[in-house]
């Protein structure tokens, strides 16, 4: 019985170790992404996806009197926020205009950032953002206070 | 010359007299005042070269400020140093009013060392810094900048006293405040960057909002191109193998609200090589068997090679769960079905609607088409469910 178990295991993994993936998951949603692309342009419903709760970065999405907490600072900025901060990068020479990476937008704003003698975090927070010229209320979320 | 041309000038003349006597006096009276506060906090003592006060803008500073542990006093090992430590009053917060300022240290090391029972025992509990930093500057602090610091975790209680360095530390903290109103709806904010050994690029970011009925923050936390050889004071004593080739990558995610929290940590690790530190017949063969392992649960992607999962982490914030089941699953699907890449995606993981039994999870865990495995509903959420159905 031992033995049995023994060149089944064996087996497994010598199956296993040629069956190795050699892909990414990066590449695969990459394609994925545009393959629901193409189906949502032509009017075709998105395939069915497995029943899972969802998780949005942030702690209360769509409350707009609640504090807004999230787990990364983009979503922590209002809608095109992200795109004054990466015009005011380009138009600096910190960012290539054609460059869309969100590494090459981070680079550019820690290179600003040491060049005005702030923390190089490569996170555009309210200082920077008043740096580049920007009105940080113009760009950062905040829950509605009453009064 | 007119009378009142003479009384103006002797009016004059004193004034700037008072100016000058006053700011002559500015530095020595807060150096006074600095060393008592020192002097006077709880388990630390502290030294520095010298405090300076400026007036426009309104500010303090102290050059080369350095604190050790009392009544241990070992000054050649202190637990905190800075180059400089400044606070400038924010003069906006003055305009509406109030005394808020911004504090920034440069080049600042601290050293945690983990001791020894006995070593322990002598020392006087945890030193509160920030208490005797808050007694020398009474304003409020509202941003926190760190430039060029150092942290170093050294354990004294184990074999090599290995240590944990991390250093070219950026950081920046804002929106901090002492009352919800003067939050003005935001959050409070910590980004920051650093370097992990000789190796690792690190990056933080937390939002939190502290003044929620229980706490709620999120955030990320990664490290990346750390070198495995690195490891080699925490592996060797314990294992007598060590790293010599390979790099580790972990990405963290989490979110917690109400006491519970979610988040799932990602490691990564490519092209890992292990081998004996010394020839002898066991070593090798624990070596050996360590490599192959690390081979085939790896995922041959050219120029990666590497071991990854997601470790799903549920449940509340002072009993987190680490969900071991989904992680597992996670190794095998990155070994044989769709390696795992590195970064932040599909962190954290998804929460399956239901709880699902471990062939279930294997199951739907290695299906191509699908994600990595989904972490399992806590207790909590799997009875919130069916309420939910019945509402909707």
């Amino acid at each position: 019985m031992t033995r049995r178990w023994w060149i089944l295991g064996v087996s497994l993994a010598f199956a296993g170790a040629c069956a190795h993936t050699k892909t990414t998951d990066a590449g695969r949603e990459k394609e994925t992404a545009k393959q629901e692309e193409r189906k949502d342009d032509k009017g075709a419903k998105p395939r069915a996806a497995r029943e899972t709760t969802k998780q949005s970065p942030e702690l209360h999405p769509g409350k707009p009197d609640a504090v807004p907490v999230a787990t990364g600072p983009e979503a922590l900025l209002k809608p095109g926020a992200e795109e004054k901060i990466r015009e005011r990068l380009v138009a600096g020479g910190l960012v290539d205009d054609g460059d869309e990476k969100s590494a090459a937008v981070r680079e550019g704003i820690r290179r600003f950032q040491k060049e005005h003698d702030l923390p190089a975090t490569g996170v555009a927070d309210r200082e920077t953002v008043k740096g580049l010229g920007l009105d940080p209320d113009q760009i950062f979320r905040q829950a509605t206070v009453k009064d | 010359m007119p009378r009142w041309l003479r009384r103006l000038l002797t009016a004059g003349a004193i004034v700037v007299g008072l100016v000058v006597i006053v700011r002559l006096l500015l530095d020595p009276v807060a150096t006074h005042f600095t060393r008592k506060a020192l002097r006077e906090a709880d388990g630390i003592r502290g030294d520095f070269q010298s405090v300076h006060v400026t007036v426009f803008p309104p500010g303090y500073q102290i050059r080369r400020l350095k604190i050790v542990e009392h009544p241990r006093d070992d000054w050649k090992n202190p637990l905190f140093y800075a180059e400089r430590v400044a606070a400038t009053l924010d003069m906006s917060e003055l305009l509406h009013g109030r005394l808020a300022a911004r504090a920034r240290l440069d080049e600042p090391k601290i050293a945690i060392v983990k001791r020894k029972k006995k070593d322990d025992a002598k020392a006087a509990g945890v030193p509160d810094v920030r208490d005797a930093l808050l007694r020398a500057l009474p304003a409020e602090i509202n941003r926190i900048e760190v430039r060029g610091g150092e942290i170093l975790y050294r354990d004294l209680t184990a074999p090599r006293d290995p240590e944990i360095w991390v250093h070219h530390l950026e950081l920046a903290v804002e929106n901090i405040a002492t009352r919800p109103n003067r939050t003005e709806g935001r959050p409070v904010t910590v980004s920051g960057s650093a370097k992990l050994g000789r190796s690792g690029d690190v990056t933080v970011f937390v939002s939190a909002n502290p003044f929620a009925r229980k706490i709620e923050f999120a955030g990320n936390v990664s490290v990346e191109g750390w070198k495995a050889a690195e490891l080699f004071d925490l592996i060797e004593p314990a294992t007598d193998l060590q790293t010599v080739a390979g790099t580790i990558d972990v990405f963290a995610e989490f979110k917690s609200a109400s006491g519970m929290i979610t988040g799932g940590v990602k490691p990564v690790l490519k092209n890992v090589k292990v081998r004996p530190t010394e020839d002898n017949f066991g070593n090798k063969l624990k070596a050996w068997l360590a490599d192959e392992g690390v081979r085939l649960l790896s995922d041959r992607v050219p120029d990666r090679n590497a071991v990854a999962t997601i470790v799903p982490i549920k449940g509340r914030l002072d009993d987190p769960e680490v969900q071991l089941w989904p992680t597992v699953v996670g190794v095998i699907r990155n070994a044989f079905v769709v390696g795992i890449s590195s970064g932040f995606t599909h962190l954290p993981p998804p929460t399956a609607d239901k709880p699902e039994g471990k062939i279930e999870q294997l199951r739907e865990g290695l299906k191509k088409d699908e994600g990595p495995p989904e972490a399992q509903p806590t207790e909590q959420e799997a009875k919130q469910e069916p309420k939910k159905d019945k509402k909707s």
